[in-house]
């Protein structure tokens, strides 16, 4: 039985071998000789204008992200119930009940937290969980205006 | 396929404490989102009322003479799920104290701190209680991920560190997890514990996968449990995370994690005790040895505790390998005592280091500020080290003999050697804290209900290390597991 | 041996079943006085006393038991249980019980009415009589144990407390030191004395004391077993009763309150080590003879080195600190002379409980009233604190071995049982000490009351309760030597404490003459050389050996470098001490090791994973550097270091399959 799995460890095998030989060859074999002007980060051939690790998007964007994938999968999880629907019966119609009114108190909470506010800076509430923590130089006059 | 899908027989009783749990935990959630005035003192108490609901339930579950497993097969209603969930919502119970207490000190509003605990506690619960591996893994995920949010609940960068830390390894840590529940489901095929048991126990040809299978769930726990070498998190995320929060999830989160451990292990596993024995012993030797001897050269009070929790996780291994009723009793014994002096210890923390200054020598004279603080936490820290009359030294005898008893000498020899390593660094801390004149302006928190919440573990210390036949009295019943 | 399946219980429990109550008062009194004394008149030091005084009576009612020759009796309640582990909580009660619950309960009660006067407006007063009654109830739970584990609740109780006390002032960094390392060297015994309970249960499946002997008179154990118990127990007598090489932490204990010393580091606790032994003894005598003859080594190395130590002291608790390391070794060297030695050796842990609290309490009424420790700066107090004075006196001829005093029998036991035995070592090691004994002895009483006042300010006779228990403790230290009087056929004490058969020795004179000679040699020489002061002491002649003594044979400076020191002091502590307790060679082979090793960190490090960072590799050694590195914060690090130890677990399981 456990010989089924030789063939998937043996690919494992390869790929690894692979994967490091081919580095650690090219590492071994290409010469290096950085400058400053190679170790720029490439941006279609111009100066780059600013440090890209310091750019920071707006928490709205991962707020939307994360809603997106949460409301998603609540649709995904309605295809194989519509499926089975006449097999599952008043169980399956109760269960997904459940399951729907889950997701909606995440979105109740959402909507009444302001997470759907896209004109509001934020969420209400100062820093909620899903958001980014404050930076910190802007932290004492945070917890000043308090 | 789809045809033979059927309702299952439903008996919601045995999951009714997790249903208040989870269902108090959104109702206050949505209380608070739809009333922004509604004061922390207001959520604390519902949320108190919710814990001490689930604990009424569980209390009547103690007599519970129904099936062995409900919701097809996927809860346990042994007596050993109730007892943990007691330990748990005891913590949690606790825990909601100590956060509303330091968010409030501190003028922050943290209002889904409350949901939050109570999701966690939820997961918790149900671990302790799963009978399936699934379910298991579900409620592994559920605790861990309020658990990621909590570890980030301030504003001190150090805390998201400590929260991204923990989410990143957690994540790790669950996909090995998760490996471990396909192979053991490729070895006997199926996910339910008992019947793991039952296929491992007659002849079969997926023992090796099973072993592997063993191993990689073994992975997954020992991250939760804090064993080396799946401890490196341990320090980080409780020096970064605020310490009303370490407070719940160190006690916690090792009682459920090692609750669940304890099933898969003495149950699902059982039949391969003879195999995975001496790797869980090695794993508990070098877990004493590296916490314990980590623990010496820590200057923060957070992190000594972290590795001290550490070095009780390769103590509790040590009667879990025992493998028989003894070793489970007296490690369960053990996950109470600690789950005691752990979160007691960690309240003496929050109230001595308001604003997270936690370097040791600011403990240096506490006993000349505040006597009742610096009474309490030597009692814990006598606990820890295993001095009698406390829980924590008969946690550690029971430990010790039941795995002598086994059989496992060496494995105690160890563990003996680092407990008694483990004796001066707790001395170090009562030596600031009695012996030294206070060097710097130390100005311990007086309030009266976080003092009153610590002094509750510290009397259960005292009580358990002078009478523990009131819980082994339960363990005699609590430590077989039905399936 | 035959006798221990004698002592199997038979008895009815009768009076005896009073003894748990004599345990369980101070335990209360501890609590009462913890909870109410502050609020107290008198800061609850009576209702310490008051508890002690009752348990007197009541263990001297456990104690008329025997007079009759009543049976040993045991009593038991489960303490609890796992699985099928039984744990008990109970006592057993023979002869050698009764004589030490009636032994600490006179000390104690004697110790806490010495305090009121003692300690009066100590700022700590109520928390040090509830210390002194936990303490007191510690070592009655270890007397009246019937199991090891319950014993070992007692054993490690009197730790912290014997730790607390001796920090009491704290606030000279001198006294907390002390406090720490009597507490680490007494657990560094601790650990073999936990191995030995280990071996004994898994030989006979049991903790319960009269089960194991049982166990052992009927021959069923092993006597490798038996031999590497009887070993790691005596690990812990070695520990507890600060014998060789584990002596170094009692004179340093002095820095505790003077009556913490007479009762914890004179009479009670130091006796819990040699307790041990004799309850235990049937391990000891049922083993491989050299063990017992090892442990007559440990005891005849212990009572010469400490006598000679004490010679020189110059503080005068120090003298009866070492005198009193000496003393234990006694009893020790007359355990180790086998059942014949038992009643001799146990006799004189008996006796010697009275004159050496005594002699403490003695030192502490001069120290109270000259206000200083050391001997060069008293001197002529037998006129102004008379009653101190002859107190002392009488102690000191106790302890000296001048008949008719308690000493003088128990001692004169020992010696004469080890020629009898014909341990001609012993024995004449035994004479010598008794020598020095006598000489320091008569230095210390010399120094102190003769000749003329040389400290500071006016002394005077000390209050009534602290010459009250001196008075009581001079009385009892003349009589009890009489409770085993053989030259007048009084054998009482063999009677209660008897190992076997109990056969004792007829009295003879001449063994009786020799030590009594010896002494009184030993304080002439002591008269000769101290009766007059001198500024410079005329042992200093000896030279070297004296420096070699004042040094107290560089055992302590190896200690403290080896030991305290490093795991006082944070950071690579543990590695530090455990390369010391490594031999030379393996210590310089691991530190190769270790710099290739981290050396080799070091270039991984740096050339493979992270040129920038630089490592804490080649900090303070080999584990400090690499735990160090691998304790980095670096979030994909730990991730790195999670996959290693999901490897060396496929690797481990890989070996199972």
């Amino acid at each position: 039985m456990l010989s089924d799995y030789l063939p998937i460890v043996l690919l494992a095998g390869v790929v690894a071998v692979f994967a490091v030989a081919s580095l650690a060859v090219s590492s071994m074999l290409r010469p290096s000789r950085p400058t400053p002007a190679k170790l720029m980060p490439y941006e279609c051939g111009i100066v780059p204008e600013r440090d890209p690790r310091g750019e920071r998007f707006p928490v709205k964007f991962y707020v939307v992200a994360m809603l997106f994938i949460v409301f998603d999968i609540e649709t995904i999880f309605l295809f194989p119930w519509a499926l089975t629907f006449r097999e599952l019966g008043l169980f399956g119609l109760i269960e997904m009940a459940v399951f729907i009114g889950l997701v909606f108190v995440a979105y109740a909470y959402v909507r009444m937290k302001g997470g759907l506010d896209w004109n509001v800076r934020g969420l209400r509430e100062g820093p909620s969980p899903v958001a980014e923590p404050p930076p910190v130089d802007r932290r004492r006059e945070v917890a000043g205006a308090r | 396929m789809i045809a033979q899908i059927s309702p299952p027989e439903l008996d919601f009783l045995p999951v009714a404490p997790e249903l208040v749990l989870a269902g108090g935990g959104m109702a206050i959630m949505l209380a608070e989102a739809a009333l922004p005035r509604v004061t922390s003192r207001v959520l604390l108490i519902a949320s108190l009322l919710i814990v001490a609901g689930a604990a009424g339930i569980t209390v009547a579950l103690w007599g519970w003479d129904g099936e062995p497993t409900v919701l097809a097969g996927m809860v346990a209603t042994d007596r050993f799920a109730v007892l943990i969930r007691g330990v748990l919502l005891a913590v949690a119970a606790i825990g909601a104290v100590y956060g509303h207490h330091q968010f409030d000190r501190a003028g922050e509003r943290r209002p889904e701190f409350f949901p939050l605990l109570l999701f966690a506690t939820t997961g918790m619960t149900l671990i302790a209680a799963a009978s399936d591996l699934i379910l298991t893994f579900l409620a592994l995920e559920i605790l861990s991920l309020s658990l990621y949010v909590l570890a980030g609940f301030s504003r001190r960068v150090t805390a998201s560190e400590a929260s991204m830390k923990y989410f990143l390894l957690g994540a790790f840590s669950s996909a090995f997890f998760l490996y471990g529940v396909a192979l053991a489901y490729g070895a006997t095929g199926t996910t339910s514990i008992g019947g793991i048991a039952r296929a491992l126990s007659g002849p079969s040809e997926g023992l090796p996968l099973a072993m592997v299978a063993a191993a990689l769930l073994a992975v997954g726990f020992s991250f939760k449990v804090a064993a080396v070498p799946f401890h490196m998190w341990t320090p980080d995320v409780y020096q970064g995370a605020p310490t009303a929060v370490v407070g719940f999830m160190s006690a916690a989160t090792k009682v459920a994690a090692f609750a669940a451990l304890i099933r898969v292990f003495n149950v699902a596993f059982l039949p391969l005790s003879w195999d995975w024995t001496p790797i869980v012993g090695v794993l508990a030797a070098v877990t004493m040895v590296v916490g314990s001897l980590l623990a010496i050269a820590q200057t923060d009070v957070k992190r000594m505790l972290a590795y001290s929790s550490i070095a009780h996780a390769g103590f509790i291994l040590t009667g879990v390998m025992a493998a028989n009723q003894e070793g489970i009793a007296s490690a369960t014994f053990y996950l109470v005592a600690y789950a005691l002096m752990i979160v007691g210890a960690f309240g003496v923390v929050l109230l001595v280091s308001g604003d997270e200054r936690t370097s040791l020598s600011s403990y240096a004279g506490l006993a000349v500020r505040s006597p009742l603080l610096a009474a309490l936490l030597s009692l814990f820290l006598l606990s820890l080290a295993g001095i009698p009359p406390t829980a924590g030294f008969m946690a550690k005898v029971s430990v010790f003999r039941a795995a002598v008893d086994a059989g496992h000498t060496w494995v105690v020899i160890v563990a003996v050697l680092a407990s008694v390593v483990a004796a001066f660094f707790y001395l170090r801390v009562i030596v600031l804290v009695y012996m030294k004149e206070p060097e710097e302006e130390l100005q311990p928190d007086r309030s009266p209900l976080p003092a009153l919440t610590v002094a509750v573990p510290a009397v259960a210390t005292l009580v358990l290390g002078v009478f523990p036949g009131l819980v082994f009295g339960l363990l005699e019943t609590a430590s077989i597991f039905r399936w | 041996m035959v006798a221990a399946a004698e002592t199997a219980v038979n008895g009815e429990a009768g009076t005896t079943a009073l003894a748990w109550i004599v345990t369980v008062l101070p335990l209360v009194s501890f609590f009462l006085i913890v909870l109410f004394g502050k609020r107290l008149p008198g800061g609850g030091a009576w209702i310490g006393i008051v508890a002690v005084g009752a348990g007197l009576v009541m263990s001297l009612v456990v104690l008329s038991h025997f007079i009759g020759g009543g049976e040993a009796t045991e009593l038991s309640e489960d303490w609890f249980r796992v699985g099928d582990l039984r744990f008990e909580l109970g006592q057993y009660v023979d002869g050698l019980t009764a004589v030490m619950l009636v032994v600490v309960t006179t000390v104690s009660l004697c110790v806490q009415v010495y305090s009121l006067g003692y300690m009066r407006g100590d700022a700590r007063f109520t928390w040090f009589y509830a210390v002194i009654s936990l303490f007191t109830g510690s070592m009655l739970n270890v007397v009246i144990a019937n199991n090891l584990l319950q014993l070992l609740v007692g054993w490690e109780l009197m730790g912290v407390c014997s730790y607390l006390l001796i920090g009491h002032w704290w606030e000279e960094k001198e006294n907390s030191d002390s406090a720490i390392k009597a507490f680490i060297t007494t657990r560094i015994g601790d650990v073999p004395f936990l191995f030995g309970i280990f071996v004994l249960i898994v030989a006979t499946g049991t903790a319960n004391i009269p089960e194991i002997t049982g166990a052992i008179g009927g021959g069923a154990i092993s006597r490798g077993l038996l031999t590497a118990g009887a070993l790691l127990l005596f690990g812990g007598a070695i520990g507890k009763s600060a014998q060789f090489p584990l002596h170094v932490w009692l004179p340093d204990a002095m820095a505790g309150p003077t009556p913490v010393s007479a009762l914890i580091h004179a009479a009670t606790m130091v006796a819990a080590g040699v307790y041990l032994v004799g309850r235990m003894f049937s391990v000891f005598v049922n083993a491989d003879p050299w063990v017992l003859t090892f442990v007559a080594a440990i005891g005849a190395t212990t009572m010469l080195i400490a006598a000679l130590l004490a010679m020189i002291q110059d503080d005068i608790k120090r003298v009866l600190a070492y005198s009193t390391v000496s003393q234990l070794a006694y009893m020790v060297a007359g355990l180790s002379l086998g059942p014949a030695g038992y009643t001799a050796g146990l006799f004189h842990l008996f006796t010697h409980a009275f004159f050496k609290a005594l002699l403490f309490l003695g030192s502490g009424s001069v120290i109270h009233a000259v206000h200083s420790n050391n001997m060069s700066e008293m001197g002529g107090l037998r006129r102004p604190m008379p009653v101190t004075f002859w107190t002392f006196l009488i102690g000191s001829a106790a302890l000296s071995g001048i008949p008719p005093l308690a000493g003088f029998w128990s001692k004169d036991e020992i010696i004469s049982t080890a020629f009898h035995e014909q341990h001609y070592i012993v024995w004449g090691i035994a004479l010598v000490t008794a020598v020095i004994t006598a000489f320091y002895m008569a230095r210390a009483v010399l120094l102190t009351f003769f000749g003329e006042y040389r400290g500071h300010g006016h002394p005077h006779e000390s209050p009534a309760t602290i010459t009250g228990p001196l008075v009581v403790l001079a009385g009892l230290s003349v009589v009890v030597g009489f409770l085993n009087a053989t030259a007048f056929d009084v054998t009482l004490f063999s009677e209660w404490v008897h190992f076997g058969e109990g056969e004792h020795l007829p009295f003879n004179y001449g063994f009786a003459a020799i030590s009594v000679v010896g002494a009184l040699a030993g304080i002439a020489v002591g008269y000769r050389l101290y009766a007059r002061w001198r500024e410079r002491d005329p042992l200093r002649r000896l030279g070297p050996a004296y420096t070699l003594l004042e040094r107290k044979y560089f055992l302590d400076d190896v200690y403290l470098r080896g030991v305290v020191r490093p795991i006082q002091y944070r950071a690579s502590a543990a590695v530090n001490w455990s390369n010391r307790f490594i031999l030379d060679g393996i210590v310089h082979t691991f530190a190769w090791t270790a710099r290739q090793f981290s050396r080799l960190v070091e270039v991984v490090d740096r050339r493979v994973v992270d040129r920038g960072v630089n490592t804490a590799a080649g900090l303070t050694g080999f584990t400090g550097g690499i735990l160090r590195y691998i304790q980095s914060g670096n979030v994909q690090r730990y991730a790195v270091f999670l996959f290693v130890g999901v490897i060396l677990l496929a690797i481990g399981i890989s070996i199972r399959a």
